[in-house]
C-alpha cells in the first residue's frame, strides 16, 4: 500500500515539476509600451465574432497618420517559434511613426502558439534582451496552434477551399490555413477573421513576418505572388544595395495552397509579402537551443555547415543576431512601403522608424521603453 | 602572399572594368530569363529606374524574338509575362538580347517548363541572335544561391548561355569560382564584375550609353 502511495507521489511530483513551468509560461505576459504612433487597439474578433473569447482571438494595434492614405497590415507570430517577427512587431508598435495612411499590427497572430514551446524541440521557455533600463523577457513559442487548444489533429489536413491534402500537422499551422473559413479549425478561423479585416478595411499591403533556417533556401528573402513582384523586387534591390544586407525575392508557388503569400493575393485586392530572416535556432544541426542562441544566432555547428558551403545565408562567427533579423524586417517593410507609394500615390503611406543599421548599431533593446516608467494606459500585456 | 593576392584581384577588377569602356550596346533591347529565377525582375526594375526601354517576355520564343519590337503582339497569360516598352516601330529588329541567368524550378514549373525545354528555348534564341548579329548579354546577379554543382539546373543554364555571350555582367558573389570571368577572358569578350545588383544602375547607364 505504502509503495503505491510513493509511486503516486513521485508521479505527482513529475507532473508538477513539468507542468508548473508550462503553466507559468502560458500565463506569462509580455509588456509592450504603445508609442506615439499608436492611435487604436482592438481585437481581431471585431471582424469575425466567431473567435470572440476564444484562443483564436488576438490583439490588433492601429497606427493612423494625420493624412488619409493607403492601409497596411503587419502580421507577426504566424509561426511563434520565429521570434524576430513578434519582436519586430513590438518594436514597430513602440517606434513607428505614421504620417500618412494607416498601419495595423498584430504581434501574436497565432496566440495559442505563443503560449507554449514546441514539444520535444528542446527550446527554452523564455529569452531575454538587455535594454538601457534592465532585462526584457519574452515567451518562446511554437510553430503551430498548441495541441492543448486545437486537438485532435485529423489524419490528413485538407485545405479549404482547394481540397489539397497536407500533413496532419499543418492543421495547426496558420500559414497553411489561408483564406480560412468561419466554421473550420481555430487556425482557419483566425485566418478567416484576418481575411475579413483585409477586405472590410480595404487593406492594400499585407506583411507576414517570419524566420527560416540558414540551411533552407527560402530565407533572407521576400516571398510574393506575381501581383506583388515588382514591389518586392524594388524593395529587395534597394535594401541590398543601400543597406548592404542580403535579400532576394522568391516566387509564391501557385500550386501550394494555404500560404499567406498565395491566398491573400488570390482572395482579396491586397498585395501580400512574406518576409523571411535567418533564425539559426531553427536549424536542426545546432547545439543546445538556448536563449542566447535565439538572441545571438551564434552556433558552432551552423558555422561548420557554413564552412562546408551548406548554408543559404552569409554566416560567420558573429552569428545572426536578433538585432540584425529585426533590423532587416524594419528596413524591408519600409522599403516595400516606399515602392508601393511610388507606384500608387493615391494609396500611398508615409512611415518611418529606425532601420537596419541604426538597430544593429544601438542594439534592439535600446528602442524598447521601460514599462514601469510609462503611463499605465500605454502598457499592453501580450 | 595575402598582399600579392589582393593586388592580383585589384588588377583583375580594373582589367574587367577597362574592358567595359569600349562596350556600347544598341537598341532595341529584348530581355528574357534563362532559368526563370526572379533576378530577371531585378533587371527589368533597373531598366525602368534608368529609363532603358525594352521588350520583355519571361518565356520569349524564337518566333516572338525574330518578330522584333512588339514581340509579335505577344500577350501575358498563365505562366507567361510580357512587357513591351521599346519606342521603335513594331517589327524593328532587336540589337541586343539580355539573358538573365538563374534556375528556379518553381518559376519553370509555373511556366510549364522543364530544365530541358528551357534549355531548348534558350538555344533557339541564341542561334537566332548569332545568325542575325544580335549582341547577347549574360547577366548573373543571383549570387551563390544561383550556383550549384556541375549538372545542377543553375549550372546547366550557365552552360547554355555563356559560350555565346558577347558580354558578361555578374556580381562578385555569382563568380566566386571565376566561372564568368574566366569564360570572358578565355574568349576575350568584355566582362563587368559588380559588387551587387545595385551597381546595375551605373552599368546599364554606361553600356547602353544612356
Amino acid at each position: 500500500m505504502m509503495r503505491k502511495w510513493i509511486i503516486l507521489a513521485v508521479l505527482l511530483l513529475v507532473v508538477l515539476a513539468g507542468g508548473i513551468p508550462l503553466y507559468i509560461h502560458r500565463n506569462f505576459k509580455e509588456e509592450v509600451v504603445a508609442g506615439e504612433g499608436v492611435t487604436g487597439f482592438f481585437k481581431l474578433s471585431k471582424y469575425f465574432s466567431g473567435i470572440e473569447g476564444t484562443i483564436a482571438d488576438t490583439d490588433v494595434f492601429e497606427l493612423k497618420g494625420s493624412e488619409e492614405g493607403g492601409k497596411m497590415l503587419i502580421i507577426a507570430g504566424t509561426h511563434e517559434s520565429e521570434p524576430s517577427a513578434a519582436l519586430a512587431a513590438f518594436y514597430l508598435i513602440e517606434n513607428l511613426k505614421v504620417d500618412r495612411g494607416t498601419v495595423y499590427i498584430i504581434p501574436h497572430f497565432n496566440r495559442s502558439g505563443s503560449l507554449g514551446t514546441q514539444p520535444g524541440g528542446g527550446f527554452p521557455l523564455y529569452f531575454s534582451m538587455e535594454t538601457p533600463w534592465g532585462e526584457k523577457t519574452f515567451r518562446m513559442g511554437d510553430r503551430g496552434f498548441q495541441a492543448l487548444d486545437q486537438w485532435p489533429d485529423p489524419d490528413v489536413y485538407i485545405h479549404y477551399p482547394e481540397g489539397q491534402a497536407m500533413s496532419y500537422i499543418d492543421a495547426r499551422n496558420t500559414n497553411r490555413a489561408w483564406p480560412g473559413r468561419p466554421d473550420g479549425l481555430y487556425a482557419e478561423q483566425v485566418t478567416y477573421a484576418a481575411m475579413e479585416m483585409i477586405k472590410k478595411e480595404k487593406i492594400d499591403i499585407v506583411i507576414d513576418l517570419h524566420e527560416a533556417e540558414a540551411m533552407y533556401p527560402v530565407t533572407n528573402c521576400i516571398v510574393v505572388p506575381e501581383k506583388s513582384m515588382s514591389y518586392a523586387t524594388g524593395a529587395s534591390f534597394y535594401v541590398k544595395g543601400r543597406e548592404k544586407f542580403e535579400n532576394h525575392v522568391e516566387r509564391s508557388p501557385t500550386a501550394f495552397r494555404g500560404l499567406s503569400h498565395r491566398e491573400i493575393g488570390d482572395w482579396s485586392d491586397a498585395y501580400p509579402f512574406l518576409l523571411e530572416s535567418p533564425g539559426v535556432h531553427l536549424d536542426q544541426i545546432t547545439a543546445a537551443k538556448t536563449p542566447e542562441l535565439i538572441m545571438d544566432g551564434i552556433d558552432p555547428f551552423v558555422l561548420k555547415a557554413a564552412e562546408k558551403g551548406l548554408l543559404f545565408v552569409p554566416y560567420d562567427e558573429n552569428g545572426f543576431s536578433m538585432d540584425r533579423r529585426v533590423g532587416q524586417h524594419s528596413s524591408v517593410i519600409q522599403e516595400i512601403v516606399v515602392q508601393w507609394s511610388k507606384k500608387n500615390p493615391e494609396r500611398g503611406l508615409t512611415i518611418s522608424a529606425p532601420r537596419y543599421k541604426e538597430i544593429v548599431d544601438n542594439g534592439l533593446g535600446y528602442f524598447f521603453k521601460d514599462p514601469s516608467k510609462a503611463d499605465k494606459s500605454d502598457v499592453y500585456l501580450q | 602572399m595575402k598582399k600579392v593576392i589582393l593586388v592580383l584581384v585589384a588588377i583583375s577588377v580594373v582589367t574587367l572594368a577597362l574592358a567595359t569602356t569600349d562596350v556600347k550596346l544598341g537598341l532595341p533591347l529584348a530581355i528574357t530569363s534563362a532559368g526563370q529565377s526572379a533576378e530577371v525582375e531585378t533587371v527589368n526594375y533597373v531598366a525602368d529606374e534608368v529609363g532603358l526601354k525594352y521588350d520583355y517576355c519571361d518565356i520569349l520564343s524564337k518566333d516572338e524574338f525574330a518578330a522584333g519590337v512588339g514581340l509579335a503582339d505577344a500577350k501575358s497569360g498563365i505562366g507567361k509575362h510580357v512587357t513591351t516598352l521599346s519606342p521603335d516601330p513594331k517589327g524593328t529588329k532587336f540589337q541586343t538580347l539580355i539573358l538573365v541567368v538563374g534556375a528556379d524550378l518553381k518559376g519553370m514549373g509555373a511556366s510549364g517548363l522543364s530544365v530541358d525545354s528551357e534549355v531548348a528555348r534558350l538555344k533557339n534564341l541564341i542561334e537566332y541572335a548569332k545568325a542575325n548579329g544580335i549582341k547577347i548579354v549574360a547577366v548573373a546577379i543571383g549570387g551563390e544561391i544561383r550556383r550549384g554543382l556541375p549538372g545542377s539546373p543553375n549550372e546547366v543554364m550557365i552552360d547554355t548561355v555563356i559560350p555565346s555571350a558577347d558580354i558578361f555582367v555578374f556580381t562578385s558573389d555569382s563568380n566566386k569560382d571565376g566561372r564568368f570571368s574566366n569564360e570572358a577572358k578565355a574568349r576575350n569578350v568584355p566582362a563587368v564584375e559588380i559588387e551587387s545588383a545595385f551597381d546595375l544602375l551605373d552599368t546599364f547607364t554606361t553600356i547602353f550609353g544612356l
